[in-house]
């Protein structure tokens, strides 16, 4: 009862963290259309980002997991405080607004918030034996229970002779570890119950943030209420109920794919792994970030560059989640370097490039580690 | 992927792979397709429309409707993106050299998540779906998806088979947390234990020395397919005598690729080990296992009884320290204080 009390406590703090850190950048860049669940998301991608070069700091400096959770629990308070302190009054006045945003979502809001805690709660009560299971979760309990980062073996025990390039930057594991060693409950816990639910979480966020961008409808300044045919309530309604439906569909596709190789097998039951936040988060905001491109969004030139922003911490907080970051970085560039070149758009391309610098270091660091021109050293 | 080797499969891999990542959920990708094509068709008309009879003509043509952006840009997309990935990752020339070369043969299925097939397939039946103009009609619409969705395709085989309330809040096996229970308190009254935590004692964990006689003071044991891989997800206080390529392979599994042969000494220990943990003691001796035992390390048998041949345990030296939870611990070289 304890633990599954400390678990749900552990939850919400981490969740209002990931808020905070949101919000505050929202807030900082300016942001008109400020939304709470936008911040959650941008909040959790850039708490991953900045956990991925703290850690590896001290994963190389072979620190304990002990001085990693201080350092986390000092950078969490500080910005758990910054976004109260800074972003209270956008909280309010957001909430303030809540009754005729639910209006514009209509009867279709209950049905995605129960297919959402349908993803949650089958997080939450998946149990999983496979070997996977057996890797990633238990580098978390090894690096609680040793004090150490990623220098044993998991699946064994055993020293490592030096620290498996594959998985070196990849360190999301660890993190688990670190709200175990805060939080006072079992690495198993966090990683199978707390992260894991957060996870499924932002993964419908994500799926739902898509869907915005997809579906965002243009007020023309030049084009009448005549032609239109639209008001801008309608057009706001519109996009918002196309999102919902977008969602549901999306959330029941992947219910019912077929193979475990799917995204859907991911969502549903792996929600632990770093994989699953690969194919279930930057895989669908990297599509968001691709369409944004496309269409232009946002229109003010000086906004957009925060989409390339965002595209940055999304690939470097994927070097924290898997090494299947290679995929959304891969698919980025397929998509948006063909029409920077067609649309003559220099600038993005210096954009793009400098937003894929994640990868390509990580990319870099891989090929020279595994081919050992260094190697991470499991001890002095 | 399982079973799916460019050697076997030459031009063809990317395909094989394809057929077997979307399975019975073919619909998805036909749907994505088909939304794909008609709105690639309708953008063409549209343009060939606005190229005939000036811009004013654009206001007639649905998809360039004015107040919104319309799909013809994911649609650009979608195809640049497909066309792209089509020339680099699923190019079957490019993929049949470089596959290999870069050890992706059992994870290539990854590289179709760089489509998002999903995404896209939701995106078209969404704008399908809110193509009549009539409320009443859009929500029949969206309630036939829905109801296609649910009664035509397959349930995803994780949700099929693990949709179960976990024995407790670990989510593990029941008999797990008794077992190391008993292995621990049975460990930590031995001799061994104390020797080499008195050794570990003082010793800088950094170090090769520190790390490596902190790890011997755990108790290294052998447990059951069921069990094994959970065990250290629980309580990574115990070692084991596999690791993880090992034990799959010993186990069929081939998926990571890995193939272990008769000349591995160590792998030839470890499957005589567990061999005989599963009752198959016929042509081994008890001084092959004993040998087994000391060059692994092994301390802890945790074996099925309806499986394992006691009377061989025995034989060899093996102690049952509790018959507990359905499961027999026995241990070896294992001695007690005082």
């Amino acid at each position: 009862m304890r633990i599954a009390l400390l678990a749900a406590i552990a939850a919400i703090v981490l969740c209002f963290l990931f808020l905070c850190t949101g919000s505050m950048i929202q807030k900082m860049r300016g942001k008109k259309d400020f939304s709470l669940s936008g911040a959650l998301l941008l909040g959790y991608v850039v708490y991953f980002s900045l956990f991925e070069v703290i850690c590896l700091a001290c994963e190389v400096t072979l620190a304990p997991l002990s001085r990693l959770s201080v350092i986390m629990m000092t950078v969490g308070t500080a910005l758990m405080l910054g976004g109260v302190v800074y972003c209270w009054r956008n909280w309010l006045f957001r909430v303030s607004s809540l009754k005729s945003r639910l209006r514009a979502h209509g009867w279709l809001l209950a049905v995605v918030i129960v297919l959402t805690l349908a993803v949650c709660f089958f997080a939450l009560i998946y149990t999983d034996d496979s070997a996977d299971s057996d890797f990633y979760v238990g580098m978390a309990s090894t690096a609680l229970y040793t004090n150490t980062i990623g220098r044993f073996d998991p699946t064994n025990g055993r020293l490592l002779k030096a620290i498996n390039p594959r998985y070196a930057y990849a360190l999301y594991p660890i993190h688990n570890a670190a709200v175990a060693d805060l939080f006072h409950i079992p690495a198993i816990v966090a990683a199978r119950s707390v992260m894991s639910v957060i996870n499924a979480l932002v993964s419908c966020l994500a799926y739902y943030k898509l869907g915005r961008i997809l579906f965002v409808q243009k007020a023309d300044s030049n084009l009448t209420l005549e032609e239109t045919g639209r008001t801008g309530d309608q057009v706001y309604v519109l996009q918002t109920r196309k999102t919902d439906v977008f969602t549901i569909l999306l959330l029941l596709l992947n219910l019912f794919s077929a193979t475990i190789y799917m995204p859907g097998a991911f969502l549903f039951t792996r929600t632990f792994e770093g994989k699953h936040l690969i194919v279930n988060v930057v895989v669908p905001l990297a599509a968001a970030v691709c369409v944004a491109v496309y269409r232009g969004i946002p229109e003010d030139a000086g906004e957009q560059r925060y989409v390339f922003e965002n595209l940055f911490f999304l690939l470097l907080a994927g070097v924290c989640f898997s090494a299947s970051v290679s995929v959304p970085a891969l698919m980025v560039a397929a998509a948006l370097f063909p029409f920077s070149v067609y649309s003559k758009k220099w600038n993005m391309l210096l954009r793009l490039f400098l937003a894929e610098l994640p990868f390509l270091v990580w990319a870099v660091l891989y090929i020279l580690n595994s081919r050992r021109v260094f190697i991470l050293a499991a001890y002095r | 992927m399982e079973g799916i080797t460019v050697s076997g499969a030459g031009l063809s891999f990317v395909m094989e792979c394809f057929r077997k990542y979307v399975g019975k959920s073919w619909e998805i990708a036909v749907f994505c397709l088909a939304g794909m094509i008609v709105s690639a068709l309708t953008i063409i008309r549209s343009r060939r429309a606005m190229r005939a009879d000036g811009i004013y003509a654009a206001a007639k043509v649905p998809d360039s409707s004015g107040a919104v952006y319309g799909i013809g840009s994911v649609t650009w997309m979608n195809w640049t993106l497909l066309i792209m990935l089509g020339l680099t990752v699923y190019n079957p020339f490019l993929v049949r050299k470089l596959v290999p070369k870069l050890g992706m043969t059992t994870v290539y299925y990854r590289m179709f998540w760089a489509f998002p097939l999903i995404p896209a397939a939701a995106f078209y039946l969404t704008e399908l779906i809110f193509l009549p103009k009539k409320r009443m009609l859009r929500t029949a619409a969206c309630a036939l998806a829905a109801a296609g969705i649910i009664l035509l395709m397959p349930l995803n085989p994780g949700v099929r088979y693990h949709l179960t309330l976990p024995d407790n809040v670990f989510k593990v096996h029941g008999a797990i947390p008794v077992i190391c229970d008993v292995i621990h308190e049975d460990f930590e009254a031995s001799e061994q234990y104390s020797y080499w935590n008195e050794r570990a004692e003082g010793l800088d964990l950094d170090t090769k020395k520190g790390a490596r006689t902190y790890v011997l003071s755990f108790p290294r044991c052998v447990f059951p397919s069921e069990l094994e891989f959970q065990v250290r997800q629980y309580d990574p206080g115990v070692t084991l005598t596999f690791n993880r390529n090992m034990r799959l392979f010993y186990d069929g599994n081939t998926s990571t690729g890995i193939q272990y042969t008769s000349k591995s000494a160590a792998y030839r220990r470890r499957k005589l080990i567990l061999d005989v943990c599963r009752g198959k003691t016929e042509g081994v001796t008890t001084e092959d296992f004993q040998t087994a035992m000391k060059k692994t390390r092994t301390q802890y048998l945790i074996v099925n009884p309806a499986q394992a041949d006691p009377s061989f345990l025995k034989v060899a030296g093996c102690r049952l320290v509790s018959e507990t939870a359905g499961y027999c611990i026995y241990s070896y070289g294992i001695t007690k204080e005082g």
